[in-house]
């Protein structure tokens, strides 16, 4: 059996391929795609969190990324600490958990805002009307960008990732994308050193970033680089795990019913959701260090894919893994990471993702989801739904 | 043994608050705070937890 991340049949369901791996080659090599891969949760773990040996410096992708790209616009999530730590400690501020608990009324009337118009329908598509626009309202409000922009850097993001069937070369579509979106950033920095507002953007022109010798202001590369990083981020996981959501929960009506029944289970079904269908299925790394797996010797300098949809899945670890169970118990969660690069943006997915529910829930009790009317996206590590069409039902 | 929370790394998740809240505390400026800086040996088992489950592993517990 063969992983290939680009396969179109791998992403609709990657499972079953994740447990052969995980009982016959824990250690896995793709020869033509030049990668190995691990897939069981004790293995997966400590590698997301030994940086040192797994370095990001190369990009969390398969896809072979531009070094000079990345060294134009540096984002945290492709650099090993300590240039890593001292990027991310200029905004990890303002994640916080505390932090993001006082942006709780705002989601919440944003969600009700574009419930409403679903309520009057009986329905729509999940995706494109709630489980998009409400992460993108909450991004770009806390990064500062116009409204009037949002919608077409939100679509940027989209494109940016998308990936064709079967190939790990980047479309020509998703390299305009990238580049349309850099470009917007780089006016919009410009636009806002002269006219600053109160978002998070503004707050970098001031941020001083320890180097060897002082400090130094952020260059407008850097500036770019966490503007393209949060404002994907911030859109397309949190996006996709809404949507996994919505689609669980009318696969499993009963497991949906105990969460409405009492709503203090939502944050261990969150984890749930998380742990069972991972918006985020794998991390790659680059090896550092010659490093042995179950007899073999990974040289130093290659790829390594930290398969975490297959670490959640894995037997060895949970109990009837492909079961949604939402009061399973998940002493550590790996559908955020681990370690230094855990995801920045947890509180805020996790809050994200309770409040929607919750007003969701209100709204409709009992829905049903057009399985057949379904699309998948295709990204290269990012699983989830284009489209999510769904009715209420009496 | 003596419980170090590295100031870079915690980024006050409250992990380690809540499975061993009469050891840590979460400070005003958002990073976990050790109120017991050598625990009993009791106490370990809560506080090897904690190291362990710490998404940021910003937790260290140091022998003596």
């Amino acid at each position: 059996m063969e992983l290939n991340p680009f396969s179109y049949e791998f992403q609709e369901n990657p499972y079953p391929i994740y447990r052969w791996l995980r009982d016959h080659e824990p250690l896995h090599r793709n020869e033509q795609l030049e990668f190995w891969a691990l897939s069981r949760f004790r293995d997966v773990l400590p590698s997301l969190v030994d940086w040192a040996t797994y370095s990001s410096a190369e990009g969390v992708v398969l896809e072979r990324l531009d070094p000079k790209m990345l060294e134009a616009t540096p984002m945290m999530i492709s650099l090993d600490p300590p240039r890593h730590d001292r990027l991310r400690k200029l905004v990890s501020r303002a994640f916080t958990p505390r932090r993001v608990e006082s942006l709780e009324p705002f989601v919440r009337a944003t969600a009700i805002r574009l419930l409403e118009p679903l309520v009057a329908e009986g329905g729509g598509d999940f995706v494109k009307d709630f489980s998009t626009p409400l992460p993108m309202e909450v991004i770009f409000t806390l990064l500062g960008v116009p409204d009037a922009d949002r919608r077409q850097l939100r679509e940027w993001t989209d494109v940016a990732l998308e990936r064709d069937p079967d190939t790990p070369a980047i479309p020509a579509r998703a390299l305009e994308a990238s580049l349309n979106q850099m470009r917007y950033w780089y006016d919009l920095i410009g636009e806002l050193r002269r006219r600053p507002n109160d978002g998070l953007m503004c707050g970098l022109f001031e941020a001083e970033v320890e180097t060897d010798g002082g400090t130094t202001r952020l260059s407008d590369g850097e500036i770019i680089g966490f503007c393209t990083l949060l404002g994907a981020a911030g859109n397309e996981t949190t996006t996709k795990l809404l949507a996994n959501a919505a689609v669980l929960f009318a696969r499993h009506p009963e497991e949906y019913r105990k969460i409405l029944a009492d709503p203090a289970r939502l944050s261990g079904a969150i984890e749930e959701i998380l742990r069972h269908s991972s918006p985020a299925q794998y991390a790659a790394r680059t090896v550092m260090r010659d490093v042995e797996w179950y007899g073999r010797t990974v040289p130093q300098g290659a790829r390594m894919l930290l398969l975490i949809g297959s670490a959640n899945r894995d037997e060895r670890e949970y109990r009837d893994p492909d079961r949604f169970d939402v009061d399973r118990q998940i002493p550590e969660p790996l559908g955020f990471g681990q370690g230094v690069h855990y995801c920045l943006g947890a509180s805020l997915a996790r809050l994200e993702t309770r409040v929607a529910l919750e007003e969701f829930g209100k709204r409709f009790p009992r829905y049903a989801v057009d399985e057949a009317g379904c699309r998948r996206v295709h990204m290269s590590n990012v699983h989830g739904f284009a489209s999510v069409p769904f009715v209420r039902c009496a | 043994m003596r419980v170090i929370v590295d100031p870079v790394l915690c980024e006050g998740n409250g992990v380690c608050t809540q499975v061993a809240p009469e050891i840590f505390e979460l400070g005003d400026d958002d990073r976990a705070r050790v109120l017991v800086e050598h625990p009993t040996e009791a106490r370990r088992a809560e506080v090897e937890t904690a190291v362990r489950r710490c998404p940021r592993r910003a937790i260290r517990l140091v022998e003596g």
